[in-house]
């Protein structure tokens, strides 16, 4: 209850004012005394949080139980698990990898496990196609790359021996069946070293195939080529290539990370927080014996812009991105098994 | 009693210039506006502002009150501000406005002394400064969290042309840790170092000033000039000691040393011209006001890092970013407002107000790594003022009650980046702001 008249000593001419005897000065204080009490010097926030997020890095990586090393897939003793490929399949998720058995004369084929939980674990590998399937194969077939088209799944798949690119297809996503012929042998002098690691997406009413090239010389580079419906291929050229048109932290042309190549390129297409249309790829690059996963980005899918932080995961393998549940996963082949991280900070910016 | 009046204001304004910590007339007024009338008509009162709000929109109207006057209320603006569909959770900013216009006569002039408040109830400043590729709603970031008091006083210079000022106390922060010691690179454990800390508050001032001119029996023209002000804060760390590998001085009197510079809490220098008419019955109002944002600092951190050679010879800097420049422009912000007399009784007088604002946003595109996000604004404000005269013994002069509510519609706008791998990427941002603001006014 504010004082009626004031304080009982010391009191100023300024309190004999018209308010007949009680002290304006006294009101304000009064009044500041409750504002002040009712303070405090706040805590967080602030408008920082929901920030988008394009799933770029950084990633967490799951923990697993000793016995997977922080694996959500384990090879076996021997073999290798590489070139994984993450797919949303109706409410789950399937990680589709080639296995590289450990038995010599065994050849790599394509499995698939999937999972019930989000992506987090998974049930057995189950092959989805083998070398035995495919006719026009004499070794291995290797980093399968899934899109999905009117209820269809086609797989583009590699072949080592000979070395080619072919094409199946499946109703479930379980099983493929491979066409007769391979759908891209190396003919172009930026191929001789052999093609691997394709990665198709649905570009308008056909597909756009970004592959691993070699030359002669081993050095890699991401090439990408036109597929109709019918199976016709139109080779459109080398859209990324190690030590090339790097940034720094300015903008300003830099040394490369991935000098000495790029390879196993995933893209995917995505639609920005503003609805344009965005080409994500991720891919690895190499520097001496180092490498790294790097992330690139296009408007066209022709002309790709390095992240500016790369390379996002040092000592990744091959990697698979996939927004699901609001989040995104990141897979990546490791020694030993395919390692997942989760990217679940804020509000995701872009969606595929 | 007049003399008594003028001598009660001249204390207290010579207290409120030498003694209070924290003196301001811009934000987060300019954000949301000071008191409930005022915001009601939409902050177009340069013109007919006459209460404690003519601290902030024209500090000349303070000569136009006629009584003492005693006000305090509570404002609270409650944003809802998204990127991508995202609630960034902007903080509200809220608190208690208010304050005392004391009006008197000096030379047969009217004179006025006042002292206007905003104290947030929640923090009392926030100084932040987030790396510049991080999108935030810049002017709603540390705009709207600060305490605010504005002292000011008008004189009438001729009948009808008054003129008033006030000034602004605020403080930058230099501040620097030193430390001095043993630093020991291959055990941490004996490492020892004494520190000492030295941080100055530096007073800044700057000015606020009106001119309010009763043209005619009706017609009333203002001008207010509100002076830039900005808050540096600057903090450092300096190392300056012995090197040391498992106890064994290796270099000595080495130096390391980070500075990061900050510009905290800028408010634009600002020049509002205000056309008004005063009918018995009601009135209203027209503001143009010139915000000059191209002067706007980058909102960022600066960081340099400073390492004696022999350290730089054994350790690597990592690469920083430096702060580019936002590249805010020039604004013109419109306001209209008005008041209606509504009733008025031998007791009871209702008022009901209007206002509307549009405020273009001074950010340009963002199309590269800087992220300063602000949209477009439109504001509509509706007021409700009640007049009690001669109430209860307690208070012999009118007692006023002012309620508003005001709407801030941010216009949507999409952010498109011209690299397609930029960290951030493309993104919408739009949002809204409820305020409401209720203030209490005595008149004496």
């Amino acid at each position: 209850m504010l004082p009626r008249h004031g304080g009982s000593r010391g009191r100023s001419s300024c309190e004999r004012s018209d308010a007949g005897g009680y002290g304006a000065e006294g009101v304000l204080l009064a009044a500041l005394l409750l504002a002040a009490a009712c303070s405090s010097l706040g805590g967080d926030g602030g408008g920082d949080s929901n920030l988008p997020n394009r799933g770029i890095a950084a990633y967490a990586p799951v923990e697993r139980g000793e016995e997977a090393g922080g694996r959500v897939l384990v090879a076996a003793q021997g073999e290798a698990l590489e070139a994984p490929s993450a797919v949303a399949q109706g409410p789950g998720v399937a990680l589709y990898v080639t296995r590289r058995p450990a038995a010599a004369g065994e050849r790599a084929f394509i499995a698939r496990a999937v999972s019930e939980d989000g992506g987090i674990t998974f049930g057995a590998l189950e092959p989805a196609l083998t070398p035995a399937e495919v006719p026009w194969v004499r070794g291995g077939v290797e980093g399968a790359s899934l899109v999905e088209v009117d209820g269809v799944w086609r797989m583009a798949f590699a072949s080592d021996d000979p070395p080619g690119i072919g094409w199946a297809t499946s109703a479930d996503g379980a099983r493929f069946e491979p066409l007769e012929a391979p759908l891209l042998t190396p003919q172009e002098p930026w191929e001789q070293g052999g093609v691997s690691a394709p990665s198709v997406v649905l570009e308008g009413g056909r597909f756009a195939l970004y592959y691993t090239a070699r030359d002669a010389s081993g050095r890699a580079v991401i090439a990408r080529a036109l597929v109709g419906t019918e199976g016709e291929v139109r080779r459109e050229g080398v859209v990324l290539e190690g030590g090339a048109a790097c940034v720094d932290l300015e903008g300003a042309e830099a040394p490369c990370w991935d000098m000495d190549g790029v390879e196993g390129a995933e893209v995917r297409l995505a639609r920005s927080g503003t609805g344009r249309t965005v080409y994500r790829m991720f891919y690895l690059g190499r520097q001496g014996r180092a490498v790294g996963l790097g992330f690139a980005a296009s408007s066209d899918g022709l002309t790709w812009s390095r992240y500016r932080y790369n390379p996002t995961l040092e000592g990744a393998g091959e990697a698979s991105n996939l927004l699901h549940s609001e989040r995104y996963l990141l897979y990546w082949a490791t020694q030993g098994g395919v390692m997942l991280g989760i990217n679940d900070r804020g509000q995701v910016s872009e969606v595929f | 009693m007049h003399a008594a009046k003028t001598a009660c204001a001249a204390l207290l304004g010579l207290f409120a210039s030498l003694g209070l910590p924290a003196l301001a007339a811009a934000n987060p007024l300019d954000a949301f506006g000071l008191g409930a009338r005022s915001i009601a008509m939409g902050g177009a009162v340069t013109s007919l502002v006459d209460d404690v709000s003519a601290n902030y929109y024209n500090p000349a109207g303070l000569a136009r009150s006629e009584r003492l006057q005693l006000e305090f209320g509570y404002i609270y603006a409650d944003p809802t501000l998204t990127i991508n569909g995202g609630d960034l959770n902007v903080d509200a900013s809220r608190g208690f406005q208010g304050g005392v216009l004391m009006p008197g006569r000096l030379l047969d002039r009217r004179v006025a002394v006042s002292l206007g408040l905003h104290l947030p109830d929640e923090r009392v400043a926030r100084l932040r400064a987030l790396p510049q590729s991080q999108p935030r709603f810049t002017l709603y970031d540390n705009r709207p969290q600060r305490l605010t008091i504005s002292a000011s006083g008008a004189v009438e210079i001729v009948e009808g042309l008054t003129l008033g000022a006030g000034l602004t106390f605020l403080a930058n922060t230099v501040g620097t840790l030193s430390l001095g010691g043993q630093l020991d690179i291959a055990q941490v454990e004996q490492t020892t170092l004494l520190s000492s800390l030295d941080v100055d508050l530096a007073a800044i001032r700057y000015l606020t000033a009106g001119v309010l001119w009763e043209a005619g029996e009706h017609l009333r023209l203002g001008v207010t000039f509100r002076d830039e002000f900005k808050l540096r804060l600057d903090l450092g760390v300096e190392v300056i000691g012995d090197l040391a590998f498992n106890g064994n001085v290796v270099q000595e009197d080495v130096t390391f040393k980070v500075m990061t510079y900050n510009v905290n809490l800028f408010s634009p220098r600002q020049v509002a011209f205000g056309v008004g008419w005063e009918e018995e019955r009601w009135q209203a109002s027209l503001d143009v006001t010139w915000v000059q944002w191209s002067r706007f600092p980058p909102p960022a951190s600066r960081i340099e890092v400073t390492l004696d050679e022999r350290l730089a010879s054994i350790a690597a800097l990592p690469p920083f970013e430096v702060p580019l420049s936002p590249a805010f422009h020039d604004i013109l912000v419109l306001r209209a407002g008005g008041e209606l007399q509504l009733y008025r009784g031998p007791v009871l007088e209702v008022l009901s107000r209007a206002g509307y604002v549009w405020e273009p946003s001074p950010a340009p595109e963002q199309p590269g790594i800087t992220n300063y996000v602000d949209l477009d604004k439109h504001a509509v404000s509706l007021g409700l003022g009640l007049t009690l005269e001669e109430w209860i013994d307690l208070f012999p002069g009118p007692v006023g009650l002012d309620l508003t509510g005001q709407l801030i519609h941010l216009r949507p706008r999409a952010y498109l980046k011209d690299d397609p791998a930029d960290p951030v990427g493309d993104f919408e941002a739009r949002g809204h702001i409820w305020s409401g603001s209720l203030m209490t006014r005595f008149h004496f």
